[in-house]
């Protein structure tokens, strides 16, 4: 069975935007933005990705990635 | 404020009353307990000390009371009067296990109380009512009472209480899994 991957990482060094001033503008703690960009979460709220893809001006498919695994 | 933060907020006062209204019920039956255990151990130790008081008492004469079935012959009668020395200290005895009888729920009772309090201040202080530091000790508590319950009422009181404890045991479960997903949930 095949996992969900988070690109946040990415997204945010395409941007140039800090792990603080992403959490700022989102409106969520750096703490909980740091287990979202390190895939220690299990699932994700409508209200939160809207608030990312605005802020990074992206798509959902830009943070997010399906990985088949072997 | 959100409307989680105001339903916590919520439980939280309501944590607060049972806390307080559980230390003074913890309180009380303590006392009770402390003084049912020291009668306790005053009828068993002065068993005599009680029969000669209420053989003194003329509350119960047995005597009187037998003399009109076995007449005054004076050897029946002595005889009569070392079974009412009996009679009476059996009877201290029987207070004493009444007594007892009473002791081990006020101490179970108290011993509840105090659990209670420990689990809504944890409640209070986590900021959750579903963890399962808190699941296991209310059920701990339930399970104190259906057998309080089942001693003081009856087995099948208890059997009931057990059963509303499986009940509740599986529905807070199912709501530590759901907390886990919402924590986990960003």
């Amino acid at each position: 069975m095949g996992k969900i991957i988070l690109r946040l990482d990415r997204v945010m060094a395409d941007r140039k935007m800090s792990l603080n001033e992403l959490a700022e503008k989102v409106g969520i703690s750096n703490v909980n933005l740091s287990k979202m960009k390190n895939g220690k979460i299990s699932a994700i709220r409508f209200s939160t990705l809207e608030a990312i893809c605005e802020t990074l001006n992206c798509q959902p498919g830009d943070i997010l990635e399906y990985s088949k695994e072997e | 404020m959100t409307n989680e933060n105001i339903k916590l907020n919520k439980v939280k006062k309501s944590c607060h009353t049972v806390c307080t209204v559980s230390t003074i019920l913890g309180v009380i039956c303590a006392i009770g307990a402390v003084l049912l255990l020291g009668l306790t151990i005053f009828a068993f130790s002065s068993g005599d000390l009680i029969a000669n008081t209420m053989k003194q008492s003329g509350l119960i004469n047995i005597p009187a009371v037998n003399q009109e079935y076995f007449g005054d012959d004076p050897a029946l009668m002595e005889k009569m009067a070392l079974n009412e020395t009996t009679f009476f200290n059996s009877m201290a005895k029987s207070i004493a296990l009444f007594t007892l009888a009473r002791t081990i729920p006020c101490i179970a009772l108290t011993i509840a109380f105090f659990m209670l309090r420990a689990t809504f201040i944890t409640i209070e202080k986590q900021d959750n009512p579903f963890t399962t530091k808190v699941i296991n000790r209310l059920t701990a508590l339930w399970v104190i009472v259906s057998v309080v319950i089942g001693l003081t009422n009856g087995i099948v009181y208890g059997i009931l209480m057990g059963f509303f404890t499986y009940v509740m045991y599986t529905i807070l479960d199912y709501g530590r899994v759901l907390q886990i997903q919402s924590d986990e949930t960003l």
